[in-house]
């Protein structure tokens, strides 16, 4: 059997059984990346379903992205290759896939073609030699990814100022100087929600939410960074206000409340639902002001702890640091994630 | 992607406790029981009109509609069974003996990166209308649902919609085009609700149709993409180190017999001719370790140096200063450029 006719397909795909029969059909079907017809090979891998696993893709294109022919992942580390090759890229190492794409049919096949003929005058590589470099590699990769800690890009967004001008009229509608207090805001079952990180997942709102009862509905605008939750009965939206109120981040009273969500901050206000922006223009001017009044509010509640403690700042930092500290060891991976949401909102 | 676990969740969940509903009777559907005519010809395989004029082709409201909560059920479906593409469509006329699964898509759930939830084999490109089955090369969460009737509180329309078939992530409104972007938590749920809302209304006359998303043009939109797929290697490699630390401690020497059968058609009663080859490209754990312990070792005292850093860093901080404070960080971003 020459070597192009051979197949390259990770151990998980073959299961667990030490005697493997396979049907080999030569030009069985087309490969699915390159178009081109190769030789299919079916077998059953009674460990994962009672379907015939067969191969998907051809061996040129498999070796191309060092993949799986049948599940496409990574052959030597069973992960997506996307995600392979952007930890290499992290890593500042070489991507392994070597696969161009291209959306014309016949360009792909004759790029396979010229992949091919390269791999064939590269020589066969053995098996071995193919295991220590990926040893290597993901030796690199330890190496790298640990000694240089460039972990998270920042937005690098240029820091703008809203034109007090220019802001548009539906942004002063909006209740930013709400706050939690229920008794001042009698007979509304709508929060406002401000200053969340841009890739705030609404589930986690909604799941916070629905704690305290039947919720009406959940609008969250990421661009600018504002949105609305409404419950169906006052008592649940008053005790939703009540365990934010409380939950200890809260020391300024007379503004809106502090809300951490799996690292994301936010900040919560009872208020009438109002039209949030629909253009993008308008998204961008209400996110410069809601920009503002995150830092305005972060300045009154730190002149507020100043006041209040009689002591030192220092109590404060202390008292803040002991916070963080019993939150972050509640979730998972608390510095990474808490990290990533604060960067967001440092360079807004 | 996501490893198999059994779930005791499914016995807790009442849904799955009864037997799924029969959703639609075949009795009562027509024979001849065909949409609108919109072109010249009819596709009896597709069932679908084509032909004729594009611009008179109008869209049809879906006659089924799944509701997850009344129709989800056990049938007689295997543990690595996918989801039913019927029951999703709403139109499943098998009910409680449909081979496939009657419910959502689990996180748990074992789906082969080749095919979505439904078992149906995806492809290498997206399809010109960006309808279909979707690609193997790019995880996409992101919907796109278009011919939307525009009225006040449309987000919180749509929340109540395709929430029912998962995690929302994030809704996106395009009001002066009628259209939507709707990113769910996990592939599978958009998958569930692309099926499951094609060709649907959200209450009114309207008729959605549902697609694929291109990529996010919007600059920052797709660094935040990138970010998460840049942490999420990240994450998947640290894994990947643990686990081959774990392999390494109990290495368990495999080897392989593959026996490769070629059908020949052409001439009938001739034994196939069997091959047995070692398998060569099976690779063998051996019993080195990918990594020796000392680089281990550094490597996780490294890890907890960084860790601790970054905890130091964010306890610096009062928190709400940091939540809100744009100003006052400029040493911590002198700190960050450091570090780069």
């Amino acid at each position: 059997m020459s070597e192009e006719e051979s197949f390259s397909v990770c151990p998980t795909c073959l299961g667990n059984d030490k005697h493997i029969r396979m049907i080999k059909q030569d030009n069985g079907a087309e490969c699915k990346q390159c178009t081109r017809p190769f030789t299919v090979y079916r077998w059953g891998n009674r460990s994962a379903s009672n379907k015939l696993n067969k191969t998907l893709i051809c061996l040129t294109c498999a070796r191309a992205k060092n993949c799986c022919q049948s599940c496409m992942l990574d052959i030597n580390y069973g992960i997506p290759t996307e995600l392979r090759d952007t930890a290499l890229k992290l890593a500042g190492l070489e991507p392994l896939s070597v696969l161009k794409s291209s959306t014309n049919r016949e360009v792909k096949a004759i790029m396979a073609d010229k992949l091919q003929e390269s791999f064939s005058k590269q020589g066969k590589t053995g098996e071995d030699d193919n295991q220590t470099k990926a040893r290597d590699i993901l030796m690199k990769l330890a190496q790298k990814l640990n000694s240089t800690p460039k972990a998270i890009e920042g937005p690098n967004t240029n820091p703008e100022v809203a034109d007090p001008a220019n802001v548009s009229k539906l942004s002063k509608k909006l209740p930013f100087g709400n706050s939690l207090e229920s008794d001042k805001h009698q007979d509304i079952t709508t929060f406002f929600i401000f200053g969340f990180p841009k890739d705030l997942p609404q589930y986690l709102v909604a799941k916070a939410s629905e704690e305290y009862g039947k919720v009406k509905g959940i609008v969250l605008n990421h661009d600018s960074r504002c949105g609305f939750i409404s419950f169906e009965k006052r008592e649940s939206a008053e005790a939703f206000a009540k365990s934010i109120d409380e939950n200890g981040l809260n020391k300024n009273k007379k503004t809106a409340g502090l809300l951490v969500l799996e690292g994301n901050p936010m900040r919560v206000c009872w208020g009438k639902q109002k039209p949030l922006a629909k253009t993008s223009h308008e998204n961008k001017q209400i996110s410069l002001v809601v920009a503002k009044v995150m830092k305005q509010l972060a300045e009154k509640d730190r002149d507020f702890a100043r006041t209040k403690a009689t002591t030192s700042s220092s109590k404060s930092n202390t008292k803040s640091s002991s916070h963080s500290d019993k939150s972050s060891s509640k979730r998972n991976k608390p510095s990474q994630v808490k990290y990533k949401a604060l960067k967001d909102d440092f360079e807004i | 992607m996501s490893p198999t676990q059994p779930t005791n969740e499914l016995t807790k969940v009442d849904p799955m406790s009864k037997p799924a509903r029969l959703q639609v009777d075949p009795a009562t559907i027509p024979d001849s029981d065909k949409p609108p005519q919109s072109g010249t010809t009819f596709n009896i395989w597709f069932l679908k009109w084509s032909g004729g004029d594009s611009s008179t082709r109008s869209f049809t409201q879906s006659k089924f509609k799944v509701n997850i909560k009344r129709d989800s059920g056990y049938t007689k479906a295997q543990t690595r069974s996918p989801i039913c593409l019927f029951f999703a469509r709403g139109c499943c006329y098998r009910g409680k003996s449909c081979p496939y699964f009657h419910r959502l898509p689990l996180p748990t759930d074992y789906t082969p990166t080749t095919q979505d939830c439904f078992g149906r084999d995806k492809t290498a490109e997206y399809r010109d209308d960006m309808d279909g089955v979707g690609s193997f090369n790019k995880v996409n969460r992101t919907l796109y649902v278009g011919g939307l009737y525009i009225k006040p509180g449309i987000e919180e329309v749509i929340t109540k919609f395709f929430s029912e078939f998962g995690d929302i992530e994030k809704i996106k409104v395009i009001h002066n085009k009628s259209c939507a972007f709707i990113t769910m938590r996990y592939e599978s749920s958009a998958q569930f609700a692309k099926e499951a809302m094609q060709n649907q209304s959200l209450g009114g006359q309207e008729v959605l149709y549902v697609r694929w998303a291109n990529e996010d043009p919007n600059p920052e939109a797709q660094r935040h993409e990138k970010r998460r797929l840049e942490e999420l290697a990240l994450e998947t490699v640290r894994n990947l180190l643990n686990s081959t630390t774990d392999q390494d401690s109990n290495p368990t020497k495999r080897t392989k017999t593959v026996t490769v059968e070629e059908p020949q058609e052409e001439v009938v009663g001739v034994e196939p001719s069997i091959k047995t080859i070692e398998a060569s490209e099976v690779p063998s754990n051996e019993s080195k370790p990918i990594l020796s312990n000392s680089t281990l070792k550094k490597v996780a005292k490294i890890r907890n140096t960084l860790t601790v850093h970054k905890e130091i860093k964010s306890t610096n901080e009062n928190l709400s200063t940091v939540l809100g404070g744009y100003s006052s960080d400029e040493d911590d971003e002198e700190e960050q450029d450091g570090d780069k």
